[in-house]
């Protein structure tokens, strides 16, 4: 029989600690990658942070050979996804290379709204779901509960659905004839022009960038000339392989396969996720659809706290860059923060984390400024620009219009959640343009909304106005005038050009006071007053004063004690160096922090 | 004031307390008739080893200062035993200022008496507050009228130079509550009082119950600094140094040695020196104290020797505590150089902020650099 009728592509769909690694970890036992003594923690899952926030950005695929009940050998390769709207997009690329998906729930906790979420965009996808009810060995376990559940609430068969332990191993062998029976094999044809689609990719910094693809059509082997379709660069392929627990070299990738190649490729913004990769002598015709060029949505300064630290920054901002292509990055001045770097993000949570890795791999403490989108500026004379700073926005007088991006979204939602949705999309300046029920469980709702609406927390709003149910998917429309202010940040009079930002004029107002009500919170008293100002041209919008403080005095220093009470003012003094010096005002990082956040729509 | 003899200062530490309060972070442990006649032996001890590895038998003192813990804990025997000790290995100078702390529930007349007949002519009552409440928030073992006898036994036993020791920044405390204990303190008449905020340390009891403390804010603390520093101040106190008030000529010899920055030697746990130009600070706990003793070694836990911009930094320090400030001659003449050579930029940032001032001779707080001295401190922390 041939390889590719003997070959499983799928994903396991679980919310947190329902047991995906574990199970991850079963299937590796069975395939003889790991065995159950020399384990080191779950396997899969690598870096600290996603594990500690719960969510999975990086996908890491795994090759296995595992036998049937029959000792038939087949070939499974397990896709991990991501789950977080930032990287919706990531996810369907990485759903798009299985043909099925494992749905994971606990015995004890039941279906959790994140996995109907998931399952959701799996269906979209065509995937075939495997509902499984995980640990119905532990105390609590609801299993018939889990299951009754799990058929009202997603409409899959009772009789389809399996019961394991993953912890013990039971029923996973029926797992697996499961993955077998009733996840189709891929399709493809071999003699047909190369059609891979790049799921994902790492940076090697012998081999270059690592590119993860699913075979389409056709095959890839070493030495072939390749190019990738978006953008038509060229390369010569190294080495092409699979993932066992590290990267194995093989020969060839066939139809159905998932595996990785090299081609000495230094720049990693030439690999881009959802592009499809073909030969350069005799290439497909046909791209695979769903591509979206890799565009960075939401752009911040990032700046050193110390400003003799911004060539180490600029280091460990190349080095991050080389395993995360999706945010760009470029040098900028400011007048009050000194040298630093405009930073370009898939979103919100993006930039988080990069903050959050910065800090973690490369002890790099910076502040960043406040998120902002791309905007398209038409001047009198009639040229257009684009300007990613809001600083860098030109005079009024020299403006005729501006326009911001919108993006079409799709939200999808149980239809009972139908009015609060629309209410919030409306507060966020969205436009209605359709609704469709694929089935009686679910309505997709698509709207226009402006890109700034959604890059603040409009996805947490929507999940707790949905109790967790609700999706988004969004893509970039187009730009679309609107009557858009820039805002400026005063601290004592003085503008802190880089806290700029770019604002639609109705909520200025009250997103003016909502930034400054917690920087007053965040900033420590200073020996003199400190006046915080929001101002539209010469106009003030919102202002809070900091009062100083009267007193810091060590009221006792006697012979004992010289030495201790010096390290006290030591320590003090390290404090207000780790603070950004604007003027005469330290400002703490947490300062800046807090504005990151900072919500887009009034609570009245 | 002046500096009448240059001899060296002594400070003994008796670790002792009958209960620790919830703001203390000395070292001191529970009463115990037993560790305390044993732990007297090891400060003989200790003082013997010091003078001989030292080689400085029969050096001048000017100052003594027992402090604690309780130092009024100690029988009148011990306090003998100390003494001669001190007697045997030093020599004392003739207007040597002697100073014992104590607390007004430890002593007795005959015991101040005592006291005054080994040669202590200063003693240090710590009364804190006068409020009966805010005594036992403070946890002390006292009360208001602990602090009027164990005063009128002081005077009685003939001591002519007596310290009070307020606190302010108190929990629950008002205004009207901390003027009600300066006002009881100067009925008093005592020579000195030394005026202190409260500090929430680390490893306290208050600091573990901070949250639930009702203490004042930065605004009402600074108030009730300048409300004490004005009332003092009117009533014949000359404020000396951030928290320290004296009638003239009383300022407390002993401490003045800290901020101007002269050696001294300390005996005991956890006491510190300053000798030969190094900072050191002897074992915290009684066990390693005893150990070292018994192999004749210097009971040392910590060591520093700071030099270049480092010493010179906390040298101004130490003085900028004083009101009259730091001596840019004294400087000169210890560093070879002048504070605005080595502080130059701190300086000129200091003084734009009016937190300090600055004439021919000295370098001084402003009123506002009182309040604000850590500001200043900082500046010169490199």
């Amino acid at each position: 029989m041939e390889q590719i009728s003997r070959t499983r592509n799928f994903s396991i769909i679980a919310h947190i600690d329902h047991g995906k690694s574990t199970l991850a970890d079963r299937l590796l036992e069975k395939a003889g990658l790991i065995n159950a003594r020399n384990r080191e923690g779950q396997v899969l899952d690598d870096m600290s942070l996603e594990r500690e926030r719960g969510i999975t950005i990086r996908a890491h695929p795994v090759t296995l050979n595992i036998k049937n009940k029959k000792g038939e050998s087949y070939r499974f390769n397990l896709i991990d996804t991501p789950g977080h709207v930032d990287f919706t997009y990531e996810v369907s690329r990485s759903l798009k290379s299985c043909e099925g998906a494992v749905l994971l729930v606990d015995a004890s906790q039941g279906v959790e709204a994140q996995t109907i979420a998931n399952t959701y965009l799996a269906l979209e996808r065509d995937l075939v779901i495997i509902p499984v009810v995980n640990k119905i060995d532990i105390k609590g376990a609801d299993v018939e509960g889990t299951v009754k559940e799990i058929e009202e609430l997603l409409g899959l068969k009772e009789e389809d659905i399996l019961r394991i332990s993953a912890k013990f191993g039971t029923g996973v062998d029926d797992l697996i004839e499961a993955i077998i029976d009733r996840i189709p094999p891929p399709s493809g044809n071999k003699e047909a022009p190369l059609r891979a689609l790049v799921f994902d990719s790492h940076f090697d910094t012998y081999k270059g960038v690592v590119v993860y693809v699913r075979i389409m059509d056709g095959t890839i082997r070493r030495g072939d000339r390749i190019k990738f379709m978006s953008t038509g660069k060229e390369f010569q392929v190294e080495e092409v392989g699979i993932f066992k627990l590290k990267m194995e070299q093989v020969e060839v990738l066939e139809p159905g396969d998932v595996g990785y190649f090299t081609a000495t490729i230094r720049e990693p913004l030439d690999v881009s996720i959802g592009d499809t990769v073909t030969h350069v002598e005799r290439p497909t015709n046909a791209p695979i659809p769903g591509f979206r060029k890799n565009m960075p949505m939401v752009f911040a300064g990032l700046y050193p706290i110390n400003m003799q630290e911004f060539e180490s920054l600029k280091k460990s901002l190349e080095k991050l860059h080389l395993n995360d292509s999706a945010f760009t990055f470029e040098p900028e001045n400011s007048k009050a923060l000194g040298f630093g770097f405009r930073a370009g993000f898939s979103g919100l949570l993006h930039l988080e984390i990069t903050i959050e890795r910065l800090k973690r791999e490369f002890g790099q403490e910076i502040i960043a400024t406040i998120p902002n989108v791309v905007y398209e500026v038409v001047l009198k004379d009639k040229s257009v620009i684009h300007i990613d700073n809001p600083g860098k926005l030109p005079d009024p007088s020299k403006i005729e219009e501006i326009r911001e991006p919108i993006v079409t979204a799709s939200i999808m939602i149980p239809p009972n959640f139908i009015g609060n949705v629309m209410k919030l999309v409306k507060e966020r300046r969205g436009k209605f343009i359709d609704m469709v029920y694929p089935e009686s469980r679910r309505t997709i709702l698509k709207y226009e909304i402006p890109l700034q609406e959604v890059i603040t927390d409009f996805f947490d709003k929507l999940k707790s106005l949905t109790r967790g149910y609700g999706t988004l998917d969004y893509e970039f429309k187009g730009f679309v005038k609107a009557d858009l202010v820039k805002v400026d940040f005063l601290i004592n009079k003085q503008p802190v050009d880089a806290l700029s930002f770019i604002v639609h004029r109705e909520k200025a107002a009250y997103i003016s006071r909502e930034m400054l009500s917690r920087m007053r919170k965040t900033i420590p008293r200073q020996m003199f007053e400190v006046k915080l100002q929001a101002a539209i041209g010469s106009k003030i919008i919102a202002s809070e004063r900091i009062v100083p403080y009267r007193k810091d005095v060590l009221a006792k220093c006697y012979g004992g004690d010289v030495t201790r009470k010096r390290k006290l003012l030591e320590k003090q003094k390290r404090g207000k160096k780790r603070m950004k010096q604007i003027g005469k005002v330290q400002i703490p990082q947490e300062a800046f922090l807090s504005i990151l956040s900072v919500k887009s729509e009034n609570k009245k | 004031m002046r500096i009448k003899n240059r001899g060296l200062s002594l400070y003994i530490h008796i670790p002792f307390c009958l209960k620790k309060c919830n703001y203390c972070d000395f070292v001191s442990f529970p009463l115990n008739k037993r560790e305390v006649e044993r732990y007297v032996q090891y400060l003989k001890k200790e003082i013997k080893i010091f003078v001989e590895k030292k080689n400085i038998k029969n050096i001048s003192l000017s100052t003594i200062y027992l402090g604690g813990g309780t130092p009024s804990l100690l029988t009148v025997d011990e306090m003998r035993d100390i003494f001669s000790s001190i007697r045997e290995n030093f020599s004392l100078l003739k207007d040597a200022e002697i100073t014992v702390e104590a607390n007004p529930e430890t002593v007795e007349l005959n015991k101040f008496k005592a006291f005054k007949d080994l040669g202590v002519n200063r003693v240090s009552i710590g009364a804190e507050s006068f409020n009966d409440n805010t005594l036992k928030i403070l946890g002390r073992v006292h009360n208001a009228e602990r602090i009027y006898k164990s005063f009128d036994y002081a005077r009685r036993a003939g001591f002519e130079n007596i310290n009070i020791d307020l606190m302010f920044a108190l929990p629950d405390e008002s205004i009207k509550d901390l003027s009600y204990s300066l006002k009881e303190a100067i009925s008093l008449n005592p020579e000195h009082i030394s005026f202190y905020s409260l500090m929430i340390e680390r490893g306290t009891a208050f600091y573990r119950e901070r949250k639930y403390l009702n203490l004042p804010n930065n605004d009402e603390e600074a108030y009730q600094y300048q409300f004490g520093i004005d009332f003092l101040e009117k009533n014949g106190y000359k404020q000396y140094e951030i928290s320290n008030f004296a009638k003239p000529g009383f300022e407390c010899r002993h401490n003045i040695t800290y901020w101007e920055n002269l050696p001294y030697i300390g005996f005991g746990v956890a006491a510190g020196s300053y000798f030969e130009r190094k900072r050191t600070r002897n074992v915290l706990k009684l066990y390693n104290y005893y150990k070292k003793i018994d192999r004749g070694i210097l009971p040392v836990g910590l060591y520093e020797h700071l030099k270049g911009k480092k010493a010179k930094g906390e040298h101004i320090i130490m003085n900028l505590r004083m009101l009259k400030g730091c001596d840019k001659h004294l400087y000169y003449v210890r560093f070879g150089s002048f504070p605005e050579t080595d502080f130059g930029k701190e300086i000129k940032f200091l003084k734009e902020n009016k937190l300090i001032r600055e004439d021919k001779q000295f370098i001084h707080l402003t009123q506002k650099g009182l309040f604000l001295a850590n500001v200043v401190f900082e500046q010169f922390i490199s």
